[in-house]
C-alpha cells in the first residue's frame, strides 16, 4: 500500500500535467459528440497534426506562440474537411472521420520531414511565458490550466449568443433549424473546425511539454477524450451548458488521476488502450441495462 | 402574397415507383388570406407545403413570396419569409433545448447569427408575453426543458415560433392532426388568434373537412397534384361537409372522420 501511494504520488504531477492537456482534446471531442451529434474520429489526425505543425514551425525558427497559432489553424482545416467530405458526400460521419485522419498521417510525416522531430533546444511556449519557472512542472500545469479555463470559458460564452444556439439548434434538431433561417453547413463546418482547432491545440501544448512531436502520437486519443468526457459528465453533469462545458476538463483531469493510479499499482502503459475501451464500453452499458438512454454518438 | 405557378415534382423519376406529387399546381393568395387545403391521401398536399417552404425544391415552375422568387431557394434562405408548424409535435422544437431558447431561435430567423447574447431581459419579457397568450402556463415555464412538456405544450410553442416574426406566409401542416381533440381545440383558436392580430397570409393542410370550411376565407381541394376545386366568399360561407361529398364523391374515410 505504501509503495502504491509513493508510486502515485511520484507519478500525479506529471499525469495532471498530461490531463490538463488533454483537456484540450476532451473538449475537441465534446463539441461534434455533444453539440453537433456528428460522432467524429477526426482528433486521432488533427492532435498530432498540431503536434507537427507546431513541432516543424518551432524547428524553422518561428517563436513558440506563432507555432500554436498555425497548429490551432492546421487543426481548424482538418476539422472543415471532415465536415464539408461529409455534407457534400453525405458519407458517415465516422467514415469521413477515418479518411481524413488516414491521410492526415501522411500530411503529418510531409509537415515534420520525418516521423518525429526532438525539439530540446528550442524555445517552446513555456519558456516564453513562465522564464525563469519554465522548467517547474507545477507551473506548467498552471499554465495550460489557465489556458483550459480560458478556452472553455470562450466557448461557453460562444455557446450563450444567437450564434452558439444556432450550433446547438443543428445538433438538436436540424430540420427545425433550418426551419429557424440556420444553415446546416455553416454551422457544421464552424463545429467541426472548432473541434479540430481545439485538438490541435492540445497537440501543440503537448509537442512542446515533452519536446517532441511523433506521428503516432494520436493514436488512441479519441478514446482517451471520450473517456475523459464520460468521466467530466458523470461527475459534474451535462443538464446546463456550464456543465457540459466544464465536463471535459474536469473528466480529463480526473481520468488521468485514475490512469495514473492504474499504472501504480503495476499495470504497464501498453495496457491502458485496452482499459480505456473497456471502461468506455461499461459506461455505456451501465444506463443501457439501467433503462436509461444516454446515447454516446 | 403567395404566388405559385404551375407548380411540377415527380418523385422517383425513372424508376417504377414513379409518383407525380405536382401536376402544374397554381394557386395565388393575397395578403390576409387563409387557404384550408384538403384532398385525400397522395394528393400532394404535404408535397406543396414541402415546396412553399423550401425542403423540397420543384422539377418545374414558380414560387413567389411576397414579391421575391424563392423557386430555387433552400429552406434557411427562405425562413424569413415563410414559417411553419409541423404535424409532428416533436419536429418542430428542439427538446434538448429550454423554451427559452427555443423562442431566442426563432426571433433570430431570417437574421445573420450575431455574437450577442441569447438571452436578455426583455427579450425574456417579449416571450412570457406571447406564451401567456396561450393560456398554458409556458410563461411561467421559459427555463424548462422543452422535452418536458406535453404534445400540445410543444405544438403551441411551435405555433408561437413560426408567429413570432411575422412571416409573410405561415404553413400550418395539420398541426393539430396528432392532438387530442381538447387540445388540439386550444392550438386552433391559438393558430386563429395569431392569423388575425397579425393579418398572417396563412395555408392550412387539413384531413378536417369541417375545419376547412369552418375556418379562412378560401378553400382548396387537391387531387392528384393540381387544384381541383376553390371556393372563397360567400361560395365557401355556403359550403357543408355533405355538399363537398356529393360533389366531389368523396370516398376518403380519413377525411371525414378526421
Amino acid at each position: 500500500m505504501t509503495e502504491f501511494l509513493h508510486t502515485y504520488l511520484n507519478l500525479a504531477p506529471v499525469t495532471l500535467m498530461q490531463g490538463v492537456i488533454y483537456a484540450f482534446v476532451a473538449l475537441g471531442v465534446m463539441i461534434p459528440f455533444r453539440i453537433l451529434s456528428f460522432p467524429d474520429l477526426t482528433a486521432e489526425g488533427s492532435f498530432p497534426l498540431g503536434a507537427a505543425a507546431a513541432a516543424a514551425a518551432i524547428a524553422a525558427g518561428l517563436d513558440p506562440l506563432t507555432a500554436t497559432l498555425i497548429a490551432v489553424l492546421a487543426g481548424f482545416v482538418a476539422g472543415v474537411a471532415t465536415a464539408v467530405i461529409h455534407l457534400t458526400l453525405r458519407l458517415n460521419t465516422l467514415l469521413c472521420g477515418i479518411i481524413v485522419l488516414t491521410m492526415l498521417f501522411s500530411i503529418n510525416i510531409r509537415i515534420l520531414g520525418k516521423p518525429n522531430q526532438p525539439l530540446f533546444s528550442y524555445e517552446m511556449i513555456f519558456d516564453m511565458i513562465l522564464g525563469p519557472f519554465s522548467s517547474l512542472l507545477w507551473w506548467q500545469i498552471g499554465l495550460v490550466g489557465v489556458l483550459v479555463v480560458v478556452f472553455s470559458g470562450l466557448l461557453l460564452v460562444f455557446l450563450k449568443t444567437e450564434a452558439g444556439l444556432a450550433m446547438r439548434a443543428v445538433g438538436a434538431n436540424s430540420r427545425m433549424a433550418s426551419a429557424q433561417g440556420i444553415s446546416i453547413w455553416r454551422q457544421t463546418i464552424l463545429g467541426i473546425g472548432l473541434a479540430g482547432a481545439m485538438c490541435a491545440m492540445g497537440g501543440a501544448v503537448m509537442a512542446q511539454n515533452q519536446s517532441f512531436a511523433d506521428v503516432n502520437m494520436g493514436f488512441g486519443v479519441l478514446l482517451n477524450g471520450l473517456a475523459a468526457l464520460i468521466v467530466g459528465e458523470t461527475i459534474v453533469g451535462r443538464r446546463t451548458m456550464l456543465q457540459q462545458v466544464i465536463a471535459p476538463a474536469v473528466g480529463a483531469i480526473v481520468y488521468y488521476q485514475v490512469i495514473s493510479m492504474a499504472l501504480a499499482l503495476g499495470l504497464e502503459p501498453s495496457d491502458l488502450k485496452f482499459l480505456t475501451g473497456a471502461f468506455v464500453l461499461l459506461m455505456l452499458a451501465i444506463p443501457r441495462f439501467l433503462g436509461r438512454g444516454y446515447a454516446v454518438a | 402574397m403567395l404566388t405559385v405557378k404551375d407548380l411540377r415534382k415527380t418523385f422517383y423519376r425513372g424508376s417504377v415507383n414513379e409518383r407525380v406529387a405536382l401536376d402544374g399546381l397554381s394557386l395565388s393568395l393575397s395578403k390576409g388570406d387563409f387557404a384550408a387545403i384538403i384532398g385525400g391521401n397522395g394528393a400532394g398536399k404535404s408535397t406543396f407545403l414541402n415546396a412553399i417552404a423550401g425542403e423540397l425544391i420543384v422539377d418545374e415552375g414558380a414560387i413567389e413570396i411576397d414579391g421575391r422568387n424563392v423557386t430555387p431557394t433552400p429552406v434557411h434562405k427562405r425562413s424569413d419569409l415563410v414559417s411553419r408548424v409541423f404535424q409532428d409535435p416533436l419536429a418542430g422544437t428542439s427538446a434538448s433545448m429550454t423554451i427559452e431558447e427555443n423562442l431566442a431561435l426563432a426571433i433570430r430567423r431570417g437574421k445573420s447569427d450575431r455574437l450577442k447574447f441569447a438571452s436578455t431581459p426583455a427579450r425574456r419579457k417579449l416571450f412570457r408575453e406571447m406564451l401567456a397568450r396561450i393560456g398554458l402556463g409556458l410563461e411561467d415555464r421559459l427555463d424548462h426543458s422543452v422535452g418536458l412538456l406535453s404534445g400540445g405544450q410543444r405544438q403551441s410553442l411551435s405555433l408561437v415560433m413560426a408567429t413570432i416574426t411575422t412571416p409573410k406566409v405561415l404553413l400550418l401542416d395539420e398541426h393539430t392532426a396528432a392532438l387530442d381533440p381538447k387540445t388540439a381545440e386550444t392550438v386552433m383558436r391559438a393558430t386563429l388568434d395569431a392569423i388575425e392580430r397579425d393579418h398572417l397570409t396563412a395555408v392550412m393542410v387539413t384531413h378536417n373537412m369541417q375545419h376547412a370550411i369552418d375556418f379562412g376565407n378560401r378553400l382548396v381541394m387537391m387531387m392528384a397534384g393540381r387544384v381541383v376545386y376553390e371556393a372563397s366568399g360567400a361560395e365557401k360561407a355556403g359550403l357543408s361537409v355533405e355538399k363537398l361529398i356529393e360533389r366531389f364523391h368523396i370516398v376518403d374515410d380519413k377525411m371525414l372522420l378526421a
